[in-house]
């Protein structure tokens, strides 16, 4: 290993955040690790963002995921389990048929992604905010209304569900 | 050591394993769905190294951005099923909820 | 030039229009609005035709070409074919002639068609043909040409079948469309040997030719084509070729014609056109006379460098073109269908135009087709209009019409002029120069062509005579039957004047004139080199002149004697009969000949059927019957093999499958983690599979 090196230092920190932290997702016996160790994991990709210049991304990364995400995550964990429990389950279930697949569908991205002759470019460091901001309101302005479309279609569905949930919880 | 693209599809790559291996093996539906998160970030990570390394331009991000808002609204449906399975069922045990299958 | 694709797209749009919101835009605002519509787009790609025509003419001599490519249709490695319009003089000819005489169509359709239930589908069809045949003769490439090629077979047939509750008129729908498949069989087929056949002549053209002839590349394109034929050494590899042993040039010209004989429905291939009457009588003069049916022999001239490759083809279709033209005269002798004598015409004078083309008189086999265009609407529609007043298309049932429909028996009556080639019409000019050409090729030719015409001559002014002179079929008849509406009426006038104006306007001959006939220096550019030298001969041509002025007049005194007044007649026709016995009453008396045709035909087929018939009761019905005893004995045997081994075998695997299902059920886990496992295992066989082997 050469000298010191900051950006390389810091790739492998948040590549090891993000990573132990996934397998914590993966493999923590108790669903409230879990989400916990989910936080480790947005946060480490949010990281990554921002390492390779992608400010604005960084920072939505943060606000949607850990911020909205998350907690909508956290609060289903917590209403759907008694929180008396002790051991709130998180069983897992056939870890020795289910990591050969999952392994081999990894291997095969990294191979992938080890093989390929990618074509690169000059990687340029500029702030990103206003170049997606002008896409978005230029030639992406009819898929940017439809996310929101979208977004709009999810609330009120997600309402709707959970209402008629309510209702009959009310009925009994 | 210089960090390149391969670095990142690397880390994107056991994400995305682990990622699957959530979804298979959990059998909490909540879990599940931190599974299918580990698996969209992969894939928005990806498209951001892309475009760092390869485009050289926006075009990746705006699919990351979408990627993170489309996660956003599916996030919601899927937990709004979720209670409403958990009121039906009192389980959210996917292996539970099979009524299907007979 | 960007403008030429709204000549056809503008047909198109009108269909559109009439096809689609068709009902309910006259049910809104009534059927003005699909005329106004229909006639309009026409009107507009006449106006927008004859502005072409125009541009083209100010043009240089060798600078006549105008080129509007829409988009890339194909594009394979070298062979790119784009959907190209081309405007040269001979397209010219032809868009003019759609485009006028199909507007003056349309508007007569609009009377005629008037009370009609589905006014806005028969618009929408027509439309649509006229867009189809614009394609067809605009088309740049062999592949667009085709696509105008199978529009027109198929507004054909939809026009044909348009009575379709009238199952006759449905099967003649049919039949046309069957009949032209043959044909069209030979056109693909033709136009793929072609494409194989150039392609394998380059190996003949040393590569530091290439550099000369940058074209020699593989092509659809015509002018391409016959740009590389133009090519001494390609065109002598082309003609050396061979295909199942015959010269590759016979065998593609004779495709072609194939193809072009059942559009035009020539002798082999003519059978369709007689039953193509049961459609409405302005699409039989839009289509089955004027423009679809002339298909062919604008194919025939558009393609004369390669037809001009084989004489022994050229040979064939001469034959073919005069047995037609010959063919089809003899049989509308004896037809009492006003529009059949009419459909047996139109054979008889496309075999004109063949012959005219297979000797190498290509301007007048393209003049001969512009004037019957005229004449043989104008005659059509006349019909039209008789069948319009008189509600039957029987010869029989009419007669005295001439006071009652005075407009349109002036103008049948310079139809038949026309046709029958009398001085100052138009049929005069065009087909004497086609048998004069054809005496230069052989004497025996212009014989059988001019044997022809006089019967063309005696059965038009046969059907006129029959149908507007002499006494009216019944009295109720006189009072009943009226003049068409003027909408009706004005288009006839037109074209009887168009009759007799296009003749001498455009084609009048060198030995009156003292110049090449106008038709003849148009399309020079098109037809350069394919024009042999004319010797001089205006002994020859004037003598010509006369016998074919001769055989016109034949005809005619011959048609005016029998049947000029026929009940008049019939008492002096019954003594003479009496007199001389049978069998020169048969040679002098229509009625008599016709119905010896009738006995021989009829009773010959009367024959063949019985004999047919007696050949399927005692041996085909024996033989069916011995097969059907074998077949029982058969039964018997297989019965027993079902009982035994086939029901045990069909049950064995019943159970099996039941088994196979209950185990298979167990991987129906109904959990989504096996599932997404399956996924996974999947995609991983997928990639490995499709990257590693």
């Amino acid at each position: 290993m050469s000298a010191f090196n900051p950006g390389a230092f810091f790739f492998y920190l948040l590549a090891g955040v993000t990573v132990i932290s996934a397998a914590g997702v993966a493999l923590a016996r108790n669903i409230l690790y879990s989400a916990f160790a989910l936080l480790g994991t947005l946060a480490g990709v949010a990281g990554l963002y921002l390492f390779l210049g992608a400010d604005f991304l960084g920072v939505a990364q943060l606000l949607i995921y850990i911020g909205g995400i998350l907690v909508l995550i956290l609060f289903a964990v917590l209403l759907t389990n008694r929180i008396g429990e002790v051991r709130i389950s998180n069983v897992s279930s056939g870890l020795i048929v289910g990591a050969p697949p999952a392994v081999a569908v990894m291997a095969l991205c990294v191979r992938v992604a080890l093989r390929t002759p990618w074509p690169l470019t000059e990687a340029v460091p500029a702030p990103t905010t206003a170049r997606l901001g002008e896409a978005f309101l230029q030639e992406l302005l009819l898929p940017f209304e439809f996310v929101s479309l979208v977004l709009l279609m999810a609330l009120v569905g997600a309402m709707v569900i959970a209402r008629r949930a309510a209702k009959e919880k009310g009925v009994r | 050591m210089i960090i390149g693209l391969s670095h990142f599809l690397v880390v994107s790559a056991i994400l995305f394993g682990l990622g699957l291996l959530t979804v298979a093996t959990r059998r909490n539906a909540v879990a599940i769905l931190m599974g299918v998160e580990l698996i969209l970030n992969a894939a928005a990570l990806n498209f951001v190294a892309f475009s760092h390394y390869v485009e050289g331009a926006v075009t990746g991000m705006v699919f990351a951005l979408f990627i993170i808002v489309l996660a956003a609204a599916e996030a919601a449906i899927a937990l709004a099923i979720v209670l409403a399975i958990f009121r039906h069922f009192h389980s959210i045990d996917a292996n539970d909820v099979s009524t299907l299958k007979d | 030039m960007g403008w030429l694709r709204y000549i056809v797209l503008l047909p198109l749009v009108g269909a559109a229009i009439n096809g689609i919101v068709g009902a309910p835009l006259e049910r809104r605002f009534g059927r003005r609005v699909i005329t106004v519509v229909a006639v309009g787009v026409m009107l507009a790609a006449a106006a927008l035709a004859i502005a072409a025509a125009v541009t083209l003419a100010a043009r240089p001599e060798h600078d006549r070409q105008i080129v509007d490519r829409l988009f890339t249709m194909i594009s394979l490695g070298r062979v790119h074919v784009d959907f190209a319009l081309a405007l040269d003089p001979l397209s010219t000819i032809m868009i003019l002639v759609i485009t006028v005489v199909g507007a003056l169509i349309h508007a007569y359709s609009a009377g005629y068609m008037a009370d009609d239930p589905s006014y806005w589908r028969y618009f929408a069809y027509l439309n649509l043909f006229v867009f189809s045949m614009l394609l067809l003769v605009l088309g740049d490439s062999f592949l667009t040409l085709f696509i105008g090629w199978e529009g027109v077979g198929l507004c054909s047939y939809l026009l044909i079948g348009f009575w379709y509750r009238e199952p006759a008129n449905a099967r003649a729908g049919m039949k046309a469309f069957i009949v032209n498949r043959v044909g069209d069989f030979g056109f693909l087929a033709g136009v793929a040997l072609l494409f194989w056949g150039l392609a394998g002549s380059w190996s003949v053209i040393d590569h530091r030719y290439y550099a000369d002839y940058p074209r020699l590349v593989p092509t659809l394109d015509l002018r391409l084509v016959h740009d590389q034929l133009a090519v001494a050494p390609f065109a002598q590899a082309f003609a050396a070729k061979t295909f199942l042993g015959a010269p590759l040039p016979l065998v593609v010209a004779l495709l072609l014609f194939l193809g072009a004989a059942g559009k035009s429905a020539q002798l082999p291939l003519y059978v369709w056109l007689p039953d193509a009457m049961a459609g409405p009588t302005p699409v039989s003069a839009l289509i089955h006379a004027a423009t679809m049916v002339t298909a062919g022999v604008y194919l025939m001239v558009r393609l004369h460098f390669l037809f001009a490759l084989s004489p022994a083809a050229m040979t064939v279709i001469a034959t073919v073109g005069v047995a037609t033209a010959l063919f089809g005269a003899i049989v509308a002798l004896f037809q009492y269908d006003l529009k059949r004598v009419l459909a047996y015409s139109t054979i008889s004078q496309l075999g004109f135009m063949f012959l005219g083309a297979a000797t190498g008189a290509w301007w007048p086999a393209m003049f001969h087709l512009v004037t019957h265009a005229c004449f043989k609407a104008c005659l059509f529609l006349g019909a039209g209009s008789v069948i319009h007043g008189t509600h039957t298309q029987d010869m029989r049932e009419m007669g005295g019409l001439a006071p009652l429909m005075p407009r349109t028996r002036w103008s049948y009556l310079v139809g038949c002029w026309a046709i029958a080639g009398f001085p100052w019409a138009a049929g005069f000019y065009s087909k004497d120069e086609i048998l004069a050409r054809a005496y230069e090729r052989s004497p025996l030719l212009w014989l059988a062509g001019a044997v022809a015409a006089m019967l063309t001559s005696f059965y038009m002014f046969r059907s006129y005579y029959l149908t507007f002179e002499g006494r009216a079929a019944s009295e109720e008849q006189r009072h009943a039957v009226h003049e068409s509406p003027r909408s009706m009426t004005w288009v006839l006038l037109a074209l009887a004047a168009a009759s007799i104006v296009v003749g001498p306007l455009v084609g009048l001959p060198e030995l009156w004139s003292g110049r090449e006939p106008l038709l003849a220096r148009w399309l020079a550019p098109v037809t350069a080199g394919a024009l042999t030298a004319t010797p001089e001969r205006r002994g020859l041509e004037l003598a010509l002149m006369f016998a074919s002025l001769v055989v016109a007049t034949v005809g005619w005194i011959a048609a005016r004697l029998l049947y000029k007044d026929l009940r008049a007649r019939e008492g002096a026709l019954a003594t003479l009969r009496s007199r001389l016995g049978g069998v020169p009453a048969l040679v002098l008396d229509g009625f008599r000949v016709d119905a010896l045709y009738d006995a021989t035909f009829v009773r010959a087929f009367g024959a063949t059927a019985r004999t047919a018939a007696w050949f399927d009761v005692h041996v085909v019905d024996g033989v069916i019957a011995a097969l059907g005893a074998l077949a029982r004995a058969a039964a018997f045997i297989t019965a027993a093999i079902d009982h035994y081994l086939v029901d045990g075998a069909v049950n064995g695997v019943a159970d099996l499958l039941l088994g196979a299902g209950r185990a298979l059920r167990r991987v129906q886990t109904g959990r989504i983690n096996n599932y997404v496992l399956g996924v996974a295992m999947g995609v991983v066989m997928l990639i490995v599979l499709t990257s590693w082997l």
